[in-house]
């Protein structure tokens, strides 16, 4: 019987369709269907997928999408279908235009023009009615549907006006499901989208039942009256036959000089650069060499534009973000296998000499690669949106969008919605969900079975469309030709596609570009901008060399000093280092990748030959000398990712495909995998290869096999490793020589692994003072100068950013405040916010004490006068307002006032103060863990850092925790059968007391805990007097840390 | 004949009784719990995160805890630790006890429900007959075996305030007194930690103002005082003059008004006609009030016992039924989910001002005939019953369904 189903939903239809895209196809094909049409409410997300998967099974796609308005199912809906390539682009303009005016969208102007490429059906005697008079209704239908009362009801009355109207009718069962059984999912789903519950939603709120797929037959016995509706189907589906141009990358047209080509005009810029970097040399020929092979290779896969829009935006952000300095190149960094071009060394994008640093081109681009170049480039995080707008008014707003990302149900989301819309409570469902978690018995029950049955079919189900770190996308004509857009979530002025990554943007040739933010950039340029403001001239910092070779650099990295420097801060990595003596900038690129997922197998390995290496010993063979060559730097193991493709392509003899899908393979390889045919067929080419080309054994082939497949999770490639330490040694440098000046700019950018009072602390540790906040001297960001740091503004509890600019506005053009009634005066503020910087210090130094500025505030301001101060004739002095008799406050008030408007104390040292606990008597310090190897111990301190770890194969759980006292971090270690016991109490940041015992490898210590305590940090049980006598009778201690302790300002 | 005047101790002499923590005291009182074990009490659901602890046993503070603790942190940390809810029947009884005993040494005695009380025993037998020190030992130690509590701090002073700091001071059990002569000297040296039935805000403003005893207080004028701290400034001042101010009387009392959902109502427009219905009895209340009302709270409490609550202002001040119901509806918008069925909602205001009569000079004849039903509509209710007159919502609900 001859029927297409020109009204289907997927489960793009967001909260209401049910199928995925295969399973859809998988059923149309099943149930005879030549043609099938996907018609998803107000969203095109799924139509290159079905389309593929359409064309793989032998169906017609059908592509078309639904416009509603309403929540109401049966409310004002037009279906459009694209008759061809065009009216794709049609359907993606329209939908575009409804998303980017919201409720301004008028369905009179929008069809006023002739849509010539669209079929139009509607159900809706209205949109009848309007779409009847416009130039479209050549290709109007009206839809009639055959599965409620109410769709029959509404079907005769439609029937009837489009006889009148002279329109043909279509029948249809709108389908948002394959069969009856999803119905309950359905309105599981339609009542999560409508925030309602299951018992009360309307019937005008989810579809009928009877609203699958149904086949031609079944569609006959619904429709007896109307043949000519379902003739209608067929021959509407006759006249709508897409053919998109597929899997072909639409390469954005850059301008160029006369006479220039995209490759002409590259190679002119790439050699231009080469002789800069390379001439006179000893790299000169070879650079040439390679040159010209990735030029042959850019040049034959068509991507020089690729490479010339990357200089473009790179040009532009060294021409706008370079200060003083901050050489253009430091404004941006190139990451991940790009940096592996010498193409963009050449151009100036990257820093990183692929030569010097044998760096291998081919795992960024190779000939067999089928997916484009993907460069990242990252800018300061504060940086990142002028960059973003650049490329909108370079390119213009209609050609360039974000790439969306589509986040899916998962399990916790899952049961959480499924048990509200169930009408469970917000507590039973948080208990549930815990329940669930810890895998309790009682969620056998019939309510719960049935629950987590529900969860379990809406798991994977789309929910919303998020937006792109990075990715930006670049057309040559107006994006929305390709690709449908809408507005990016969070009220950004950005527009997003509707189609992510892993659903067609590939298929449809749009070229992605990477451009992302870095705070380590922003730390970089703050830094240096506080040096060139304090007329410290050092041409140093911007020498990369001088930072390599720098021995108070080195000193920092080897010995663990390193919080607040970019990418080797963490207590894992700062413990490789100083385990693996890491000093130079080729050991830190390898112990930074090493410390990833993939590599921490080796990391044990490497660091035992890599001390003995640096004693001059090797005692140990490579499995065999084809492999010298490959992993001569981290002594025949694994490091990076170029590693497992080289092994593969060189010593195995694959091709780069073949490597490159190894490769791919190894990072995202979970347990189930090891069995599939594809593992197994890859691991006989890899041992058969590497038997043939390079002559192993067929037993050092099986080893090199399980290296190469025990390679997996995360990793890093070389360049990305290479590049980030780059910045890492600036950065190192800049700590080293002014150190005030980066924590400082590190604590500005809320950049950083800790929190700002870590870095705080670290700061007092290495002999730097903490300056409080001052009304007339204090900036917004802190400042950095010789051996202090000034606080900023931009901490304070309850002053936000236009009152912080108002302040300094108004103290940079009128001069210095002379009294908290001229700040009232001069500067609009709420009460409370004057009260806060009050209570921060900031007018200590203006002659009264906090009390009695306050009192005299309360002159101006009174209980019911918040906003509005009424300034009082007043002819007496300040002083003379004031009671003599006022008392200052204690130090323990100030400690707790700055504590919680700031989020630390600057008056006195927390960790300092934790000393003083009762049950800190008989604790270890820090520095004293390493006299104590071997002992069991007590150590107090706050928790900095927390992170479980899951045991793979014991489906136990371990943490590692790193507590900080007054002389440095303790690194902790809590093995499950502590871990377990001591759970419920870890989490927070303490304080706690932990018993353990202390064990040592290569120079790093840690506690193995027995017991944990948290402690009960109550400001009244400990003596702040003596705390900050304490402070300042501390000088030095015997530490690793200088101890020169701040003093108190009280 | 010269009569030798009385001694000046006899003119005023006041005791303040202070039953430390009396909501645990009452449960070993009256042996629910063993006096060594260490317990606390509670006054809301256990089982919700915000519960704090009210009253503490003498054996659990040994271990450090404290009124205002977490209750999850009381199981977290001592688990052996009973937690007992509110036993208000017990706390009664026990006040009453005491004030039945209190009335044994003098007729003048006040009492609140915290357990404190005082004492006027000016010119009493036991005090013309005993020394002071004796006199409190003996209110103690009988007051102790009347109602089997073993903490009850005593004060006794010449004046009120004093007496009243001192019981405070003197808690759980001990006994203090300010010798005649001595008040001024005393007063100075108080805290203002100490002075009593000043509200926490108040205090935090003068901690924050540096001011912590009474003599810095004195330095202080009075406007001064009201500026800083509003109305309590006023108390303020004439607190630390030694001049004893009751607590405040109690707060006006809001006009409430809820309506219960019988069922798991599925029926926006029915809950609505609830709402409407509301509303009328809302009204109702505020005509027998004679008020006007300045701001509107509507409150949704969810079959969870979840809240939510919205407030609006109205300017100037209304008693207009139509007006309300307008605001409440639209309140009712933008609270109402529909996720969780509902248990209840209720409207509640403060009655603002009496109805002068003069707002409505310029209404229009149809508002003043709709204003002159509604009054009379309120007489007929009062003088029969609420359900005499029945609002027409539902037949109005009815007949739209029916078009």
């Amino acid at each position: 019987m001859s029927f297409v189903s020109l009204h289907t939903h997927s489960e793009y239809s967001f909260y209401s369709g049910i199928p995925t895209i295969p399973l859809l196809v998988q059923r149309a094909k099943a149930l005879g269907m030549t043609a099938l049409a996907l018609t998803d409410t107000n969203r095109m997300s799924g139509l290159i997928r079905f389309y593929t998967e359409c064309k793989e099974h032998g169906i017609k796609p059908i592509l078309g999408v639904e416009l509603t308005d309403a929540h109401n199912l049966f409310e004002p809906r037009l279906v459009l279908l694209a008759k061809n390539a065009e009216g794709y682009g049609d359907l993606c303009e329209i939908i575009t235009r409804k998303n980017l005016t919201g409720s301004a969208f008028s369905y009179d102007a929008c069809f006023a023009q002739m849509w010539d490429n669209l079929i139009c059906i509607t159900s809706c005697p209205r949109m009848l009615a309007l779409l009847a008079t416009t130039p479209n209704k050549k290709n109007l239908y009206a839809e009639i549907i055959n599965i409620s009362s109410k769709s029959r009801q509404q079907g005769r009355i439609l029937a009837s006006l489009a006889t009148n109207l002279a329109v043909p009718l279509v029948a249809s069962n709108n389908a948002y499901f394959l069969d009856d059984n999803d119905f309950k999912t359905h309105k599981v789903l339609r009542a999560i989208g409508l925030t309602a519950t299951v018992s009360r939603l309307t019937e005008e709120e989810y579809a009928s039942p009877r609203s699958y797929l149904r086949n031609g037959t079944d569609m006959h016995k619904l429709f007896p009256d109307h043949p000519q509706a379902l003739i209608n189907t067929v021959t509407i589906a006759d006249a709508c036959t897409v053919k998109l141009d597929l899997g072909h990358w639409i390469m954005p047209t850059v301008a160029l000089p006369d006479n220039e080509s995209p490759a002409s005009y590259l190679r002119h810029h790439a050699y231009k650069g080469l002789k800069t970097r390379y001439e006179g040399s000893q790299h000169y020929e070879k650079a040439c060499e390679l040159q010209e092979h990735e030029l042959a290779v850019i040049e034959k896969l068509g991507y020089s534009s690729y490479f010339l829009i990357v200089k473009d935006v790179c040009d532009w952000a060294g021409a706008t973000f370079a200060h003083k300095y901050r050489s253009p190149t430091d404004a941006t960094i190139l990451r991940g296998s790009a940096a592996n071009a010498i193409t963009f060394y050449n151009l100036g994008v990257s820093n990183l000499d692929p030569i010097t640093n044998d760096l291998y081109f081919q795992r960024f681009l190779n000939e067999d690669r089928a997916s484009p170049p993907d460069a990242d480039l990252d800018f300061g995080w504060d940086e990142r949106d002028q960059a973003l707008t650049y490329l909108v008014e370079k390119w213009g707003r209609e050609r360039v969008a974000i790439t969306c990302t589509t986040n899916h149900f998962r399990k916790r989301a899952a049961l959480r919605e499924c048990a509200l819309v169930y009408g469970y409570s917000e507590e039973q469902v948080t208990s549930l969900v815990r329940s669930w978690r810890k895998g309790a018995d009682h969620l056998h029950d019939d309510d719960i079975a049935m629950l987590l049955a529900s969860a379990q079919k809406i798991l994977g189900k789309p929910r919303f469309l998020g937006q792109h770190p990075g990715g930006v996308l670049i057309s040559n004509k107006p994006i929305c030709r390709h690709v449908a857009l809408e507005h990016a979530p969070g009220g950004t002025n950005r527009l997003i596609t509707q189609i992510d990554m892993h659903n067609g943007i590939d298929e449809l040739g749009l070229i992605k570009f990477d451009i992302l933010g870095n705070g380590s950039l922003s730390v970089l340029r703050d830094a240096l901008s506080q040096l060139a403001e304090q007329d410290i001239a050092d041409p140093r910092v911007s020498d990369l060399d001088k930072c390599y070779n720098d021995p108070a650099v080195q000193h920092l990295i080897s010995s663990g000093k390193t919080r607040g420097i970019f990418y080797i801060e963490s207590p894992a990595q700062i413990k490789l280092n100083i385990r693996a003596n890491a000093q130079t900038f080729e050991e830190i690129a390898i112990t930074s990748s090493l410390v990833r997922p993939a590599g921490t197998a080796y990391a044990e390995t490497f660091v035992e030959r890599h001390r003995l290496f640096k004693q001059g010993i090797v005692n140990w063979e490579y499995l065999h000398p084809s492999l010298e060559p490959i992993l001569r730097e981290s002594h025949d193991v694994c490091a990076y990712q170029e590693d497992v493709t080289k092994i593969c392509h060189q010593v195995a003899g694959l091709t780069f495909k073949q490597a490159d899908g190894i490769r791919k393979m190894m990072n995202s390889l979970r347990e189930g995998s090891l069995q599939s045919i594809e593992y197994q067929t890859l691991a006989a080419t890899f041992m058969h290869g590497c038997i043939t080309t390079s002559g192993l054994s067929q037993e050092q082939a099986l080893t090199l096999w399980e290296r190469v497949s025990s390679f997996t999770g995360f990793s890093f490639c070389k360049s990305h490793s290479a590049s980030y330490a780059q910045l890492s040694f600036k950065c190192s440098y800049l700590k080293a020589h002014y150190p005030a000046q980066f924590l400082a700019a590190v604590i500005s950018n809320n950049h950083g692994f800790y929190t700002r009072d870590v870095y705080l602390a670290e700061a007092r540790r290495i002999g730097v003072e903490i300056f409080p906040i001052t009304i007339n001297t204090s900036s917004i960001a802190y400042r950095g100068h010789e051996k202090c740091i000034h606080v900023g503004l931009m901490h304070i509890r309850g002053i936000g950013h236009a009152t912080q600019d108002a302040l300094i506005h108004e103290r940079t053009t009128n001069g210095p405040f002379t009294s908290i009634l001229d700040v009232a005066k001069r500067v609009p503020m709420h009460r409370q916010a004057i009260v806060n910087l009050v209570l921060v210090g900031a007018f200590d130094t203006l002659g009264l004490t906090q009390p009695e500025t306050l009192f005299v505030l309360d002159e101006i301001y009174t209980k019911h006068e918040e906003h509005a101060p009424s300034f009082l004739p007043h002819t007496t002095t300040l002083a003379d307002r004031v009671p003599k008799n006022l008392t200052n406050y204690t130090l323990m008030q100030k400690c707790l006032n700055e504590l919680y408007l700031l989020g630390f104390m600057v008056s006195g040292n927390i960790l300092a103060i934790l000393d003083m606990h009762p049950k800190a008597r008989h604790a270890i310090h820090a520095a004293d863990m390493v006299h104590n190897v071997n002992k069991r111990v007590r150590v107090c301190g706050w928790a900095i850092t927390n992170r479980a770890h899951h045991i793979a194969g014991r489906e136990a759980t371990m943490l590692f925790i790193t507590l900080e006292d007054v002389s440095g971090p303790i690194d902790v270690v809590l093995w499950p059968e502590i871990y377990t016991r001591y759970a419920t109490i870890l989490g927070e940041s303490g304080p706690y007391a932990i018993c353990g015992r202390i064990t040592e490898s290569w120079g790093t210590y840690c506690i193995e805990a027995e017991t944990v305590e948290m402690l009960e940090w109550l400001p009244t049980l400990i003596d702040f007097e003596e705390a900050s006598h304490r402070l300042h009778t501390a000088t030095t201690r015997s530490t690793s840390y200088e101890h020169t302790l701040s003093p108190v300002a009280a | 004949m010269n009569i030798p005047s009385p001694p000046l101790l006899h003119d005023t002499l006041y005791a303040a009784i202070a039953c430390h923590q009396l909501g645990a005291q009452v449960f070993t009182a009256f042996e629910i719990v063993e006096p060594a074990e260490p317990f606390v009490v509670i006054r809301q659901d256990p089982s919700r995160h915000t519960c704090l602890v009210w009253n503490v046993s003498s054996g659990a503070r040994t271990l450090g805890i404290y009124a205002g603790m977490s209750i999850l942190m009381i199981q977290k940390k001592w688990p052996h630790v009973k937690i007992m809810t509110r036993r208000k029947d017990l706390e009664e009884e026990t006040m009453n006890t005491i004030r039945e005993h209190l009335f044994t040494y003098t007729p003048s005695v006040h009492i609140d429900p915290l357990g404190r009380a005082l004492l006027d025993l000016a010119h009493t037998p036991t005090s013309r007959t005993q020394t002071p020190v004796n006199l409190i030992s003996q209110i103690q130690k009988s007051l102790c075996q009347a109602t089997r509590l073993t903490e009850v701090a005593i004060g006794l002073s010449s004046s009120i305030l004093i007496a009243h700091i001192l019981a405070q001071s003197a808690r759980p059990s001990r006994t203090m007194i300010c010798p005649l002569g001595h008040e001024d000297a005393f007063l100075t040296s108080v805290t203002c930690d100490q002075v009593p039935h000043i509200s926490p805000t108040c205090r935090a403003i003068l901690s924050q103002l540096g001011i912590l005893h009474l003599h810095q207080l004195r330095t202080l004028s009075r406007n001064a005082l009201i500026r800083r701290c509003g109305p309590e400034g006023e108390k303020l001042y004439a607190l630390c003059r030694g001049v004893f101010v009751p607590p405040s009387p109690h707060k006006q009392e809001c006009i409430t008004v809820e309506s219960m959902v019988s069922k798991d109502n599925n029926d926006t427009c029915a809950l609505r006609i609830l709402l409407k219905l509301t509303v009328d009895k809302f009204c109702h209340q505020i005509r027998i009030h004679k008020s006007l009302i300045s701001r509107l709270t509507l409150c949704i409490v969810y079959a969870d016992m979840h809240r939510t609550q919205r407030s609006c202002k109205f300017t100037p001040a209304t008693s207009d039924c139509a007006t309300i119901e307008h605001r409440a509806h639209m309140l009712f918008t933008t609270l109402y989910t529909r996720r969780v069925s509902l248990r209840s909602l209720y409207l509640q205001s403060l009655p603002e001002t009496g109805e002068s009569m003069q707002q409505n000079l310029f209404d229009s004849a149809h508002t003043h005939k709709v204003n002159q039903v509604a009054t009379s509509v309120t007489k007929a209710r009062e003088v029969f019953d609420f359900d005499c007159i029945k609002s027409g919502v539902h037949i109005v609900a009815r007949q739209r369904d029916h078009q």
